[in-house]
């Protein structure tokens, strides 16, 4: 079907003309060293000392400090299953410290390297780390591979090759996404379409922190947009239950998406839409009558088709636009 | 072949693929006896870290815009007050507790126990202020829940012969449009066996205050302040097993929402033929739904997870009489409530199979359905309290909606990673024009790493086809809903990016190019076309960070439309172009770690054309502004260990233009009474001073 599709739609061509330059440019740069730590994890050639190896060099005068794991669940002995929990062969990877997530050291710890030998690689979290996001995210998966995360295989974000350390800050005492000031900014750093539609005439409150992204968004969820719930309209539900009905008199779209009429992350227009009525109305409504003159910029307030045009235009009279539960309200009026 | 089956077939050849390499961890050789780590701080097992910090807001405000969603909503001195602790006992019991805004009407607070693998609980307050205008004039005045206008209010047939509803008018009342939301939620989690665990959360929130809204008579409407008062409760429970090959979870969810407010009744400011009128406001109800979620390893390469729901939800909220004119004589309501029952069901299947460690396949179904239950009732309306319409039966309205998509995963040498896949949607609707929607999707997207550039390359195209239009409106027959409508998409998005491994500085550019047309359209939205384009740099050190940003974004559509119902005869076209840049500097660790200085500038300018050709004549509308300016500067001072000294300065500009409010006096459309609310303007400052305590 794939085949087929890309076919139908000329996708073969520049798919092919990426795949060749990309090959061609790849004969020219190293490998990067997802191989060579994919054999590491196998052969398990872990250290002698245990953490001690490691932070007898990455202490907190390196570039990039690690001693704040120590106040987190993750560094703390006490917390059953973290990685530095008394080690016992039944819970690995529990209890096999820094080793636990950035593999077996092997040859990474030997102290004197000759002239000219780069030490060999460990295991790099994050988007620009030494090895795939599924092999990242497998190290954390032994241990988090939990209801909250049934969902991650195949949802968007794990098909985007998104590493869980691209989130989640480990070394650092309290993780910035999973607060109510720090998860926005976080996750903007690569949605910088939603950053700057938050700036826009009408937004939710994200980012005065009134709101977070996970109040409508799963980031480890299923589905095309990671949402909370099964349909964008029941999330939006959550929170604008007034809107939820049934109603006597329903507006299709309504029922069917928010999404149709709104831009939930920000919008030039007034409550999120995407286009200002009566334009926006006008694109479905066409009887005959005044849904079917046009607007004009000439038209003033005083005219007898300033009513369609001005204050709320189309819902002045229409204001139920998400449904009515009147019985008189069949044109969304009552 | 129908989507599910054409799934199911896939996910087949996914399953039965042959596997050909693995990454398997091996734990055998860890030999951990020796282990001790004596450079790891564990001699202090009970760790605490935590601030707080107290002080005031000095606010100097010109519009309700500037305090929106943070509750500073008049010139004033607020409390500043902020607080976080944390506490981690040498059993692992962590204890978090944080308060936000305490001063403010957008305070929130939380708090939370954890004994990880164990249990975890937790409780929290959040309020969420909203504000829109102040100040807006309106005649009416709440009495016993209605609308009233005074008693000296002269009705007459058009707007222009109401007086004295300017600015200075004090027969009216000066009314705040503004809402708040109260939301309390509290949680637990508890481990019942050792893979088993059960969860429950509560939910409630309260909203109240007033918002704008218009209500039609007979064809002359009016602005009406309307009281909100509604609350929204939500119960949930879940037991949840989690095994190392498999993760299944039940959970089973209730909602309630609640209206305290039964009707909108308002004084008819008109010279009519009734003297009140009343509407609908939203009516009372309840979900409930029943969700399955499991996930299975097979093997160590096949991923298989699904989730399977169900729920209804009910409205049974009593019916308003058909009118307020006594005189219409139409037969009583059928039925005391609309008996409403809304089922809702929903599958998902997905299937990541890992073919080696570089190549993966996924296949995934959804399919979702919502079906409208209600008996079909034929009812009478009355049109503006006057005319009796011929009985018309309440349409329930039903769909079902499925997607199959296959996406191809593979990561080559060198950082070079390719994706591709395709997709089926089906779409069926009850009772519309257009019954059902087919859509085909493909694309391919590829990234690169040229040592420090990033490249990256993404293309999308879809081709969604109609079923025969079935002319069941009274539409223009030429028209086609753009949701329903046959449409062809296009997407393109290129993404640059420089990050030198050794470098301090990073950069990257960003473009997109998206495309919807209606080639089956004659009437109404014929395209859209959105392009954006996206340019930041940053130079980081340890105590010095500056960071750029520019950001352009047009979004265009062209919609036609036929006074007579015939061929087009106008056009619409409108342009929405949003430019958005900021800068942000930020000092840390200056003067031996006592001085930290940030500095963030934001500009985001939003302009709508929009113009309309008709006649031959084109003719613009004055561009809709939507100016923001905004520079928040902040500075820290340690005065001694675990105490730093705060202020911060914030100045906001906000200009705005709209040519359905700007110099539109509350009488000056023929027959809409409106609150004259003018475009937003706005300059306006705040100062906070704070001590901050560090533990």
């Amino acid at each position: 079907m794939a085949v087929a599709a890309l076919a139908r739609w000329r996708l073969i061509g520049p798919l092919s003309v990426v795949l060749l330059l990309g090959a061609l440019a790849g004969e020219s740069f190293a490998a990067d060293d997802h191989d060579l730590l994919v054999a590491k994890l196998a052969d398990g050639d872990y250290s002698r000392r245990g953490a001690d190896s490691c932070l007898t060099c990455h202490d907190e005068t390196e570039a990039f400090p690690t001693a704040a794991i120590f106040a987190t669940a993750h560094g703390h002995p006490g917390v059953a299953a973290s990685p530095f929990a008394p080690a016992q062969s039944a819970d690995f990877p529990a209890g096999l410290q820094c080793e636990a997530c950035h593999g077996p050291v092997g040859e990474h710890g030997r102290n004197m390297l000759p002239d000219g030998e780069d030490r060999e690689p460990i295991l790099n979290f994050g988007q620009r780390g030494n090895a795939g996001a599924d092999l990242q995210n497998q190290l954390c998966l032994a241990c988090h591979a939990d209801y909250e995360r049934a969902r991650w295989r195949g949802g968007v974000h794990e098909q985007a090759d998104v590493a869980c350390a691209s989130c989640h800050r480990i070394h650092s005492v309290a993780d910035p996404v999973r607060a109510q000031t720090g998860q926005t900014e976080t996750c903007v750093t690569c949605h910088s379409e939603v950053a700057t539609a938050l700036f826009k005439r009408s937004s939710h409150p994200l980012r005065e922190h009134q709101l977070v992204c996970t109040d409508c968004h799963d980031p480890h969820g299923g589905g095309a947009d990671l949402l909370q719930r099964a349909t964008p309209n029941e999330v939006c539900f959550d929170c604008h239950a007034e809107k939820r009905g049934p109603f006597l008199w329903e507006h299709p779209p309504a029922s069917e998406d928010c999404g149709i009429c709104h831009e939930p992350h920000g919008a030039n227009q007034p409550a999120l839409l995407s286009r200002r009525a009566p334009q926006l109305c006008q694109a479905c409504h066409s009887s005959v009558g005044h849904r079917s003159l046009p607007q004009l910029p000439t038209q003033a307030p005083s005219n007898p088709q300033g009513a369609f045009l001005f204050a709320n235009a189309c819902l002045n009279c229409h204001a139920q636009v998400h449904g009515s539960n009147h019985p008189s309200g069949n044109l969304l009026r009552r | 072949m129908s989507t599910r089956w054409l799934a199911v077939w896939m996910m087949a050849l996914v399953v039965a693929a042959p596997a050909l390499a693995d990454y398997a961890v091996n734990y055998e050789n860890a030999k951990v006896g020796r282990w001790a780590c004596r450079l790891c701080p564990f001699d202090e097992p009970v760790s605490q870290h935590g601030a707080w910090s107290i002080g005031s807001i000095d606010s100097a405000r010109g519009a309700a815009r500037f305090g929106r969603n943070s509750g500073i909503d008049d010139d004033a001195t607020y409390l500043h007050l902020d607080a976080r602790y944390r506490k981690r006992w040498k059993d692992g019991v962590a204890l978090e507790v944080e308060g936000r805004n305490l001063g403010l009407s957008s305070r929130s607070a939380a708090a939370r126990v954890v004994k990880a693998g164990s249990y975890e609980a937790g409780v929290s307050i959040r309020d969420l202020p909203h504000a829109v205008a102040f100040d807006v004039v309106s005649p009416f005045r709440f009495l016993d829940g209605e609308l009233r206008l005074p008693a000296d209010w002269s009705r007459t047939p058009q707007t222009s012969g109401f007086g004295g509803l300017g600015q200075e008018d004090v027969a009216g009342e000066h009314t705040n449009l503004r809402t708040k939301r109260r939301r309390r939620a509290a949680y637990a989690r508890w481990q019942l066996l050792p893979r088993l665990h059960l969860k429950t959360s509560y939910s409630s929130e309260r909203k109240t205050g007033v918002v704008e809204t218009y209500r039609d008579g007979f064809y002359q409407a009016t602005a009406l302040p309307q009281r909100l008062d509604h609350r929204t409760t939500t119960a949930e429970a879940a037991i949840r097993y989690e095994g190392e090959a498999a993760v299944h979870g039940v959970s089973f969810r209730v909602g309630r929402f609640t209206n305290d407010i039964d009707a909108l009744v308002w004084d008819d400011p008109y010279l009519s033929h009734v003297q009140q009128r009343r509407s609908s406001v939203a009516p009372d109800n309840a979900v409930k739904s029943l969700s399955v979620v499991s996930r299975w390893r097979l093997g160590q390469r096949t991923v298989v997870n699904a989730a399977f729901g169900g729920g209804e939800t009910r409205q049974d909220a009593p019916f308003l009489p058909y009118t307020t004119n006594p005189l219409i004589g139409v037969e009583e309501v059928a039925g005391q409530s609309l008996g409403g029952l809304r089922t809702s069901r929903h599958e998902a299947l997905n299937i990541t199979h890992r073919f080696t460690s570089r190549l993966r396949l996924a296949v995934s179904y959804t399919a979702t359905e919502r079906e409208d239950k209600r008996e079909e009732v034929a009812f009478t309306p009355v049109l503006g309290d006057l005319f009796a319409l011929p009985p018309l039966l309440g349409k329930a309205y039903s769909f079902n909606q499925q997607r199959t998509t296959l996406r191809l995963r593979y990561r080559a040498p060198g950082r070079f990673r390719l994706a591709a896949g395709g997709g089926l949607r089906r779409h069926e609707r009850s009772g519309l024009e257009i019954a059902v929607n087919r859509e085909q999707r493909g694309w391919f997207e590829a990234q690169r790493d040229l040592g420090p550039w990033q490249l990256g390359v993404r293309h999308a195209r879809a081709s969604r086809d109609a079923s025969p239009f079935q002319a069941n409106t009274a539409n223009n027959p030429l028209s086609r809903r753009y949701y329903q409508a046959a449409r062809d998409e296009s997407r393109w998005r290129a993404t640059v990016r420089l990050a030198p491994p050794t470098s301090r500085l990073s950069s990257g550019l960003e473009g997109s190019h998206h495309v919807y047309d209606y080639p089956g359209t004659a009437i109404g939205l014929r395209s859209q076309r959105s392009r954006r384009g996206h340019f930041d740099v940053a130079y980081r050190t340890t105590p010095f960070a500056a960071t750029v940003f520019y950001d352009v974004e047009r979004a265009l559509a062209d919609t036609v439309g036929s006074r007579i119902g015939g061929a087009a005869d106008w056009h619409y076209d409108s342009d929405d172009a949003v430019t958005t840049a900021g800068a942000s500097i930020a000092w840390r660790n200056m003067a031996q770690r006592r001085i930290e200085l940030a500095l963030d500038y934001a500009y985001a300018n939003g302009i709508g054309s929009y113009a309309t050709t008709f006649a031959g004549e084109y003719g613009a509308f004055s561009p809709l502004v939507s100016r923001h300016e905004s520079l928040n500067a902040a500075l820290k001072v340690g005065v001694r260990a675990g105490l730093v000294l705060s202020a911060r300065v914030y100045v906001e500009r906000y200009r705005s233009a709209d040519w359905a409010l700007s110099g539109v006096a509350p009488q000056a459309i023929g027959n809409v009474l409106s609150f004259g609310r003018d475009s937003d303007n706005h300059h306006n400052r705040l100062v906070v001073l704070a001590l901050e305590r560090r533990l």
